[in-house]
């Protein structure tokens, strides 16, 4: 209670300094002129009886000083008044005000923008649900290889597994939706199983959930809408529950409820239906759900949970061998799946790097507080002479750190905001708005709880060995010399070596790291995938089922559109296709004439299938090496034929033509129709961060009973991009119902990002950026040091130079305090960026992570930036005048 | 002479000013510092500004209160009275120091090899 009231009270006077002093000053004179009465009574002199009212006083200034200190809060008044002390200070130097603030405000930056980034990959999740560590994301894999979930396969998980709460299972659909406002237009929907808001832990703001009656087949179908897709379509009217749309034409379906704004699951869908097991999806190798999510149960670990899966899948494998052998159940975290295997191993990566950077940072402002510090000794030594205790002299330098830091977070904030809105444009500036569902570059307050941590972690790192150094200082020395005492203590020498040394190591590592995905990018980039993707453009276009559920639609199709494409204006050719890295090509089972009889499956013979229409090759600039590629004739009534690529054509058949071989290709074990090779290609590449040449078959587009959705090619002899709207045109022109799912992007940009959504180029970049501001900030370090010794040392330059040194010596004495340490940082970088860069290896294509290339490249730059770093003061000092040097002070 | 008065514990004070306004009523500072004096006959050493430190702790806590008024000399003064919780509050730290003050007699009295 009491206390309570005094800390109320305290802050209270803390406010009213002013009126209380009025009040104290009246106070003391009425007490010393009462005592100087009480005195002049016992018989003294006015002045002296003045002069002891004032002794048994203890002094007018200290009884307010003790007064003060009781009432208020004489701490904090302390922080204030250094705070005052450290503002005034640093506006009278600033040039390293605004060094040291612009230092901090990067490395504080950078940092924030990486947690950013960092943070909504690695450990964000789903917006809104709770827990998102405890869901799973399962798939099945074949080969290693992600083959799609198979409804079947996942009401078998879900009956078997005891590790979850509940599985839910997930796929995407395209639909034409018709409601009564007026002409059809096309969104995108997700279906769901019915439980799959419960085990994300969300309810809909209005109207029901799904019941579990609503995914059995023949349910009356229901919709629930995206709050989004509310408010634009429907602009929030809650008399939406209850109404019927159509969509794709099947019977009216009730919307039912509008999930909370901001929650999307799993993205970028503008309403949810139930997925209802169709004849189609109870087929068990139809693996063409997305995927199936599940949340654990309290106290399963992952590893329990991935084992009881493994094995129903294997139970699922025996019990199924023709449509489960080899596919695995795998289970990944929303990282792992949404982002990729290597995020966690990249995006930490990022964060190390920029970890680097904030460390460079500091030991840069450390030695610019060092070097300001030993020219504020005599201030300083005059301080403590005066009684200011040792504390309060540390105290002084940490608050003046942590003011330049704290000013530093504040424009670091803004280069944070500035950089993740440029790192949102460059990563898939295509999907705009789509990504920001699975990932949100929002900065929240865990940004900023971030930024304030390392902003006062920066301001005490910094401030720490400049504070204990000074407050330790013997302070006779200091002032009997004027001042330069302690600069040229071997102390303080040594530990700004030391501060090099390290930032030398670490602008090495990240050189070294950067040096290396640029190698690896470069061999990515210019690595020959055996096509010529310049001028080429890409998309992927859906067919609908209804309209185009026979196989001769199909054709029809895509045969009228290539020959619309074609009469474009410039349009050389077009071709449909798989482009490469527009997604892994499927494998099949399959053999050769003379092989004898072969189960699918047992043998282990797989191969890389494609399908693609006439003139593929031509398009894509691959070069027929014999034979021809398919034509027209290639349909269902021509000869069964099939184009093998160079790697398929020596393995099988070296020395010998492979043209009139003939080979058959399994569809589980039902072996297909004997093929013909009618041409051999040269070897396409389709992973180029794999650059794998793997064997691999083309099969026509014309012979083949596949359907649905295919990719579209076309080239031309100018740049691409000028044609996309006459494309999107010709395309609505034949159909204003085909949806384009992917594209047109330009095939050169999708290999240069790496892949659809590949993030390789932006990753170079960003490694390359704080690379590039490590070594600069090193050299700048480096120069500051440098330079800072020679002014401090003009005097003993002067008397060298006196004493007859050259000018060549001077140079060499000054050149060597910075190649020195510069040196010993390289060594020890180097052997450092050995092992760091090993961490990289998974995301490097064809180089090592110590390619002594790069590593020599990095040795040369740092070496030309230490020396440009320490000549610049070097030849300051060379210019010394031993008359002025000698006089100076 | 100086060198034998005896230093004031650290919240010592506090108690005799208390004490001294729960018997003497309203005081000013000047008041209280001579008081105090008089009581110890000199015995401690009393910096008379540390009082105004007390006085403004004591008042925070709520255990003393102040009004400005006029001294018999005719002279404004600030006047502090003791409060209800004032007090209490000397009680229970009389009864403490008298708690105290027996056990260091004892302590102090026992002899070296005594078996008490």
């Amino acid at each position: 209670m009491t206390t309570l009231r005094e800390a109320c009270a305290r802050v209270h006077s803390f406010f009213r300094k002013r009126k209380l002093d009025l009040e104290l000053d009246e106070e003391l004179a009425a007490h010393i002129e009462l005592a100087t009465q009480d005195h002049l009574r016992q018989g003294m002199s006015l002045t002296e009886a003045r002069r002891r009212a004032l002794i048994k006083l203890g002094g007018i200034e200290p009884s307010k000083e003790v007064h003060r200190e009781s009432r208020g809060l004489p701490w904090f008044d302390g922080i204030v008044q250094d705070i005052r002390y450290a503002v005034r200070g640093m506006r009278r130097s600033p040039g390293f005000t605004v060094t040291a603030i612009a230092t901090l405000a990067i490395g504080i930056g950078v940092n924030a923008a990486v947690f950013t980034v960092t943070k909504a990959v690695l450990f964000q999740g789903f917006r809104l649900v709770e827990r998102n560590d405890r869901l799973l994301y399962i798939h099945s894999q074949k080969d290693g290889q992600y083959s799609g979930v198979s409804y079947t396969d996942f009401q078998d998980w879900r009956t078997q597994a005891r590790s979850f709460d509940g599985i839910g299972t997930v796929a995407d659909l395209r639909i034409t939706l018709n409601d009564k406002s007026g002409f059809p237009e096309r969104y995108t929907a997700t279906q769901i199983t019915a439980n799959a808001f419960r085990l994300l832990s969300q309810k809909p703001i209005l109207g029901r959930d799904f019941a579990p009656s609503d995914d059995i087949p023949g349910a009356a179908p229901v919709a629930i809408l995206n709050y989004r897709f509310w408010e634009r379509r429907y602009a929030k009217d809650p008399a939406i529950i209850g109404q019927t749309l159509q969509i794709n034409g099947t019977p009216p379906t009730t919307v039912i409820g509008v999930m909370p704004e901001g929650f999307s699951f799993p993205q970028n869908q503008d309403l949810w239906v139930p997925l209802v097991p169709t004849q189609d999806l109870q087929r068990r190798d139809a693996r063409n759900l997305w995927f199936a999510f599940g949340r654990m149960a309290d106290g399963v670990t992952r590893e329990r949970a991935r084992t009881e899966l493994e094995t129903v899948g294997r139970r699922l494998e025996n019990a199924y061998p023709r449509t489960n052998q080899g596919q695995v159940p795998r289970l990944e975290s929303f990282t792992e799946f949404f982002i990729g295997p290597n995020a966690t191993l990249i995006y930490g990566a990022l964060w190390g790097a920029v970890g680097f950077v904030f460390l460079i940072v500091c030991a840069n402002v450390t030695n610019l507080l060092l070097a300001r510090a030993i020219g504020r000794s005599r201030e300083i030594s005059l301080r403590i002479a005066l009684g200011a205790g040792r504390w309060r002299i540390m105290r002084q330098l940490l608050i003046e750190s942590l003011v330049l830091s704290g000013v530093g977070g504040v424009f670091g904030w803004g280069i944070a905001s500035w950089g993740v809105r440029a790192y949102e444009l460059a990563t898939n500036p295509q999907i705009g708005e789509w990504s920001r569902d699975l990932l949100d570059y929002t900065m929240d307050y865990r940004v900023l709880a971030y930024l304030v941590a390392i902003s006062i972690g920066a301001g005490l790192l910094c401030g720490l060995a400049p504070a204990l150094r000074l407050s330790r200082w013997n302070l006779n020395t200091v002032l009997k010399d004027g001042g330069h005492g302690a600069t040229g203590s071997g102390r303080r020498k040594g530990l700004s070596s030391l501060l090099i040394i390290g930032e030398v190591a670490l602008a090495i590592v990240l050189l070294a790291g950067a040096g290396v995905m640029i190698r690896s990018f470069l061999n990515m980039a210019t690595a020959d995938l055996g096509v010529r993707p310049e001028n080429t453009l890409e998309m992927l276009l859906h067919l609908p089922e209804g309209k185009y559920s026979r196989r001769e639609a199909q054709i029809s199709f895509f045969d009228r559109l290539k020959a619309r494409l074609e009469t474009i204006p410039g349009v050389q050719s077009a071709a449909i296709g798989l482009p490469p890295a527009g997604g892994i090509p499927g494998r099949r089972s399959y053999e050769l004439t003379g092989d004898g009889p072969l189960v699918a499956g047992q043998s282990g013979l797989t191969v890389a299938a494609v399908t693609i229409g006439p003139d593929y090759f031509r398009t894509l600039g691959a070069t027929v090496r014999s034979g021809r590629e398919f034509n027209n004739s290639d349909g269902i009534s021509g000869v069964p034929a099939v184009v093998v690529n160079q790697r398929f054509a020596s393995e099988h058949w070296p020395g010998e033509a492979a043209l009139g071989q003939r080979l058959r290709l399994f569809n589980g074990e039902t072996p297909g129709a004997w093929l013909t090779v009618v041409g051999v290609v040269s070897n396409i590449v389709y992973a180029p961060s794999r650059q794998e040449i793997t064997p691999m078959v083309y099969l026509p587009y014309g012979q083949t009973p596949r359907g649905g959705d295919m990719w579209i090619l076309i080239r031309t002899p100018l740049p691409a991009g000028g044609f996309v709207t006459s494309l999107r045109r010709e395309i609505s022109a034949l159909d204003s119902d085909i949806p384009i799912w992917l594209g047109p992007y330009s095939l050169a940009d999708q290999l240069a990002a790496g892949g659809l959504f590949g993030n390789i180029r932006n990753h170079t970049v960003l490694f390359l950026i704080f690379a590039a501001i490590a070594l600069l900030l090193a050299s700048i370090g480096l120069y500051a040091v440098i330079a800072h010794s020679v002014s401090q040392r003009t005097r003993e330059i002067g008397i060298r130079m006196a004493l007859g040194a050259k000018a060549r010596d001077i140079l060499k004495l000054v050149l060597r305090q910075g190649i020195l340490p510069s040196g010993i940082g390289l060594m020890i970088g180097l052997a450092a960026s050995f092992a760091v860069n090993r961490v990289l290896k998974a995301e490097l294509v064809q180089v090592s992570p110590s390619d002594p290339v790069t590593l020599a490249a990095v040795s040369a730059t740092l070496i030309m930036a230490a020396t440009l770093g320490s000549l610049i003061p070097a030849r300051r000092a060379m210019r010394v005048d031993p008359v002025v040097a000698l006089r100076y002070d | 002479m100086a060198d034998s008065k005896l230093d004031l514990l650290q919240g010592t004070l506090d108690l005799m000013v208390l004490q001294t306004l729960e018997t003497m009523g309203a005081l000013h500072g000047y008041g209280i510092a001579r008081r105090i004096e008089q009581l110890s006959q000199d015995q401690v050493l009393l910096n008379q500004g540390t009082i105004y430190a007390s006085l403004v702790r004591l008042q925070q806590r709520g255990w003393i209160s102040a009004a400005w008024g006029v001294s018999d000399n005719n002279r404004k003064a600030k006047f502090y009275s003791i409060t209800k919780a004032g007090k209490r509050q000397v009680r229970t730290e009389k009864s403490n120091w008298e708690r105290l003050a027996a056990v260091m007699g004892r302590v102090l009295t026992a002899s070296a090899g005594g078996n008490e």
